[in-house]
């Protein structure tokens, strides 16, 4: 008797939790929106002169995890904000490897979108042919799947004891060196996940020790505004590592 | 103030904690106890005490966890970048350390009588010798307790732990304890100091990186990042994170699903459970070679 008590006011309580904090989320985007609204947020054109200068700081690595199917259209328009704000790396993290296997189309959208001087590097197994010298816009992209992560420290485990390196000479730095290889990118410092939960989903585990974190709820239909606060939070915050 | 402090709960919270248990309760929580520094200079007292008043409210912490049913607990308490501090405050929080270590070893009777066990990762190696010696033997005293787990990382970070875990495998194979094909993901997972997934992580203190904790542990956790700073986290602010898991853990449901068929956890062989066991006895014969 007492335990049905107890599991009727649970649901209760519950709900009532869930009203409270629908309540906060839409207080806190009524408040963020007029604040964006007061920052005077410049159209995409003139962001595009001046490459975000306002930003005191940007990330040179931003990752993106991807809990939904992926929507191609606005992914190509992440890797041109990422282009046009001077970030050279972005990467594409979805666990479920949908997006790896129709990576020609995330290709074909961003190519739509490019100027003709814009240089889009695609780091996939295609084409690596990334010469030097161009003069134009340009980023690096990658897409990452559930394999690249705990698996590539299997291999590297693997490549390790092939080279008959002694396990005394083995330090972190040297098994960084073999996972940046296999990564290819610097370790991001910001990753924006699009879900409804705040997870990493099994991402590359080495990589992300200093990352940044942030979560919407979606990347369907995302606004270059909420892309923008994003990166003003990272340029907000200062990092103390360890000290 | 000692770890094993009576209930401390209120008639209220005490209901509260009952209704809270009717939904999902997490097996095991992670906690990045960060902000006892801010705290020191928002209220204006030294460092330490900011530390000290960290300590307090990990006790408190673990009895919340206790009245809730969650039985294990992995807490941040030292990183191997924290050694970069300045020595005035790495020696404080070291003494602060091994006082509490030693108030630890003073509490045996309830310790034993809980059943809790006391585990330190990290790379022990890093630490003076005296606090070797009070880490080595609380966790011998209480390592066949099984009612509840707190492990405390000290003088810890992941990448250490990984590359400490792929020193082990290597080892394995030069001495031909395991053979290369034996070396998997599951493998090294299970050569890391701990090897118990959290299903919650919480950071106090506004700030949204992971800092090299668990890193490898917490691919599938939720995660929970929370403004307030950690010696000002209330019970109030405790049953906010547990409902918020409870939400997610909702809409879990089938990401779980999807991740049980796809990950397909191979028995262990003989040979890795012989090598498994070498690491084990030898992680004993360490700890008792620190107490001697």
């Amino acid at each position: 008797m007492y335990r049905i008590l107890n599991k009727i006011v649970y649901v209760a309580f519950y709900y009532v939790y869930i009203f409270f904090e629908f309540l906060y989320d839409k207080s806190k985007s009524v408040k963020e929106h007029f604040s964006s609204l007061k920052r005077n947020i410049t159209p995409l054109v003139t962001v595009e002169k001046n490459g975000f200068q306002n930003l005191t700081k940007r990330p040179n690595h931003i990752t993106f995890i991807i809990d939904e199917s992926p929507s191609y259209v606005d992914l190509a328009n992440l890797v041109i904000w990422c282009m046009t704000a001077r970030i050279s790396f972005v990467s594409f993290y979805d666990h479920r490897g949908i997006l790896k296997k129709h990576e020609e189309k995330l290709e074909q959208e961003v190519n739509k979108r490019k100027q003709t001087t814009d240089h889009i590097f695609w780091h996939n197994n295609r084409n690596s042919d990334f010469k030097n010298g161009f003069s134009g816009r340009k980023v690096h992209v990658k897409i990452l799947t559930g394999e690249d992560g705990k698996k590539n420290v299997q291999s590297v485990c693997k490549q390790i004891i092939s080279k008959n390196k002694p396990y005394s000479e083995i330090t972190i730095d040297y098994v960084n060196e073999y996972l940046r290889e296999q990564y290819e990118f610097p370790d991001p410092d910001v990753g924006i996940i699009f879900s409804k939960i705040f997870m990493l989903f099994n991402y590359p585990p080495w990589q992300i020790r200093l990352t940044e974190f942030h979560r919407l709820k979606s990347h369907y239909n995302i606004s270059f505004n909420d892309f923008v606060d994003v990166l003003i939070k990272f340029s907000k915050c200062n990092q103390r590592i360890g000290t | 103030m000692s770890w094993i402090t009576e209930n401390s709960l209120d008639i209220f919270q005490r209901f509260v904690v009952n209704v809270l248990k009717c939904g999902p309760i997490p097996k095991h929580v992670g906690i990045i106890m960060d902000g006892n520094r801010r705290y020191a200079k928002k209220v204006n007292v030294e460092k330490y005490i900011g530390h000290s008043k960290g300590f307090d409210k990990l006790s408190e912490a673990l009895v919340w966890c206790k009245e809730l049913g969650i039985k294990e607990v992995t807490v941040y308490a030292f990183s191997i970048e924290n050694f970069k501090r300045t020595p005035k405050e790495v020696d404080e929080l070291m003494n602060l350390a091994i006082e509490k270590f030693e108030k630890l070893l003073e509490e045996e009777d309830k310790l034993m009588a809980e059943g809790i066990c006391v585990r330190v990762i990290g790379n022990m190696k890093l630490l003076r010798e005296d606090f070797q010696k009070l880490i080595a033997k609380a966790m011998l005293l209480t390592k066949d307790n099984t009612n509840s787990i707190l492990n405390i990382a000290f003088a810890y970070t992941s990448r250490e732990e990984i590359t400490s875990a792929i020193k082990n495998i290597v080892k394995g194979v030069e001495e031909q304890h395991i053979s290369l094909d034996d070396v998997t993901d599951a493998l090294i997972s299970q050569c890391l100091y701990t090897n118990s997934n959290p299903d919650l992580l919480l950071r106090t203190s506004g700030e949204v990186r992971i800092s090299d904790f668990l890193l490898w542990q917490i691919s599938h956790s939720v995660i929970y990042f929370t403004d307030v700073l950690w010696p000002e986290f209330s019970f109030w602010n405790f049953i906010l994170c547990i409902l918020k898991y409870q939400k997610c853990y909702y809409q879990i449901g089938d990401i779980r699903k999807n991740e049980n068929s796809t990950f397909h956890y191979r028995g262990n062989n003989e040979r890795i459970e012989n090598f498994l066991s070498i690491l084990k006895q030898n992680e004993l014969a360490t700890l008792q070679s620190f107490c001697q």
